[in-house]
């Protein structure tokens, strides 16, 4: 059968037996986020728009901040109408952050080095870019008034370098 | 005057279901030769009690009126409008979905129950009995709710009052069904009281020319 002759069997069927199973999923659309919470809308005409509904990422220490319009299954914990929760993401669902909580993060896989952090690694360019500019030579001069030479001495230690490691993100 | 009658008539055989939860509800054979009219309000009177309902199947097909009535005014299996709470008191919940069923709230439910704050709720298009048996999971346990002898619902927790001044002849007793099959000149007990000692669950009484019979079920303990 081809969906435009399904559709309306499935509306039909669903109307003769009218049964909303609170232990089932149901698709909805992010309406908006608030936190780690959605308004959502049900596809499912028999369930209302349900607002301050958690998400659940399955991933612990997770958060994500997704873009309204994408669809989200929503249930109820333990077949209760008094706690609702959302989870498992449509594909295409479109994401402006995800934030990782956890003491390591391993990009790519395990054995991987820290990653540098911009703002550290800016930080320190900026620092090594001064002390180039700045930084002076000791020079001994001889010879006489029309002919000097000298003889610039080493500059020294111009600038030790700080850490521009990330403290919990590696990559391999 | 028979001991039982729908909407005035005599009953000639009838069956009153009694449940502890959900709605009562009544078939019968009246002695008429006319079927009595769709969704009108109708008085069970059983004994001394009178039950208020409303008629929901009634036809004379060979020339005698059978009816099935149900308590209340016959909206509980209607689908409840779908809707989501937030930080409401289930009273709020209880009200919307007895007004769109265009039932009403019984003033001796429970308050403490309908008190209950309830940090989300979620109504879907399911039968308004079957909303309200939800809610009343939510609510604790014991809660339950049922269709008042005067049409009204009653929500709340169970006191199990006694029912000590009831004239009852044992008839029958099958302890391992759980049953009891009792005689009263007034055949009026109700579910939800304490018999000899036995919570009573669900109460079945059969007319049948001029003999009642009262089927009592206790309530099943684990």
């Amino acid at each position: 059968m081809t969906d435009r002759i399904k559709a309306p069997w499935w509306a039909l069927l669903r109307g003769a037996f009218a049964r909303v199973d609170y232990l089932a999923l149901y698709r909805a659309k992010v309406v908006s986020q608030s936190g780690q919470t959605l308004d959502v809308q049900p596809d499912d005409s028999r369930i209302p728009g349900l607002s301050g509904v958690p998400i659940l990422l399955g991933l612990p220490g997770c958060e994500v901040q997704v873009q309204p319009g994408c669809y989200v299954l929503v249930g109820w914990q333990n077949g209760d109408p008094a706690q609702p929760y959302a989870l498992l993401w449509e594909g295409g669902a479109s994401t402006t952050t995800i934030t990782v909580k956890a003491q390591t993060v391993n990009l790519g896989d395990e054995g991987g080095g820290f990653v540098a952090r911009a703002e550290k690694v800016a930080t320190e360019l900026s620092a090594i870019k001064s002390a180039l500019e700045t930084h002076t030579h000791a020079v001994s001069a001889s010879g006489t008034a029309g002919s000097v030479t000298g003889t610039a001495a080493a500059a020294g230690a111009l600038y030790s370098p700080n850490s521009v490691a990330a403290s919990t993100t590696k990559a391999k | 005057m028979a001991l039982v009658q729908i909407a005035g008539l005599d009953v000639v055989s009838a069956q009153v279901c009694r449940p502890r939860v959900g709605v009562w509800h009544a078939t019968a054979m009246l002695d008429s030769d006319a079927p009595l009219a769709l969704g009108a309000a109708a008085t069970l009177a059983l004994g001394s009690a009178s039950l208020q309902g409303t008629i929901v199947r009634s036809g004379a097909p060979y020339g005698a009126c059978s009816v099935r009535v149900v308590g209340g005014a016959g909206g509980l299996p209607q689908l409840a409008t779908p809707k989501f709470y937030r930080g409401v008191q289930a009273r709020a919940v209880v009200t919307d979905l007895l007004a769109a069923a265009g039932e009403k709230l019984s003033p001796t439910a429970d308050a403490a129950a309908l008190g209950v704050v309830l940090t989300s709720w979620t109504t879907v298009a399911q039968p308004t009995g079957a909303a309200l048996s939800s809610l009343c999971m939510s609510l604790g346990d014991g809660v339950a709710w049922r269709v008042l002898e005067d049409g009204s619902v009653w929500i709340g927790t169970e006191t199990w009052p006694d029912a000590a001044g009831l004239l009852v002849d044992v008839l029958d007793e099958h302890p391992d069904e759980g049953w009891r099959l009792l005689a009263m000149d007034d055949p009026t007990l109700a579910p939800g009281v304490t018999l000899d000692g036995r919570r009573v669950d669900y109460v079945e009484v059969s007319v049948e020319s001029a003999t009642v019979r009262i089927k009592a079920w206790e309530q099943v303990t684990r």
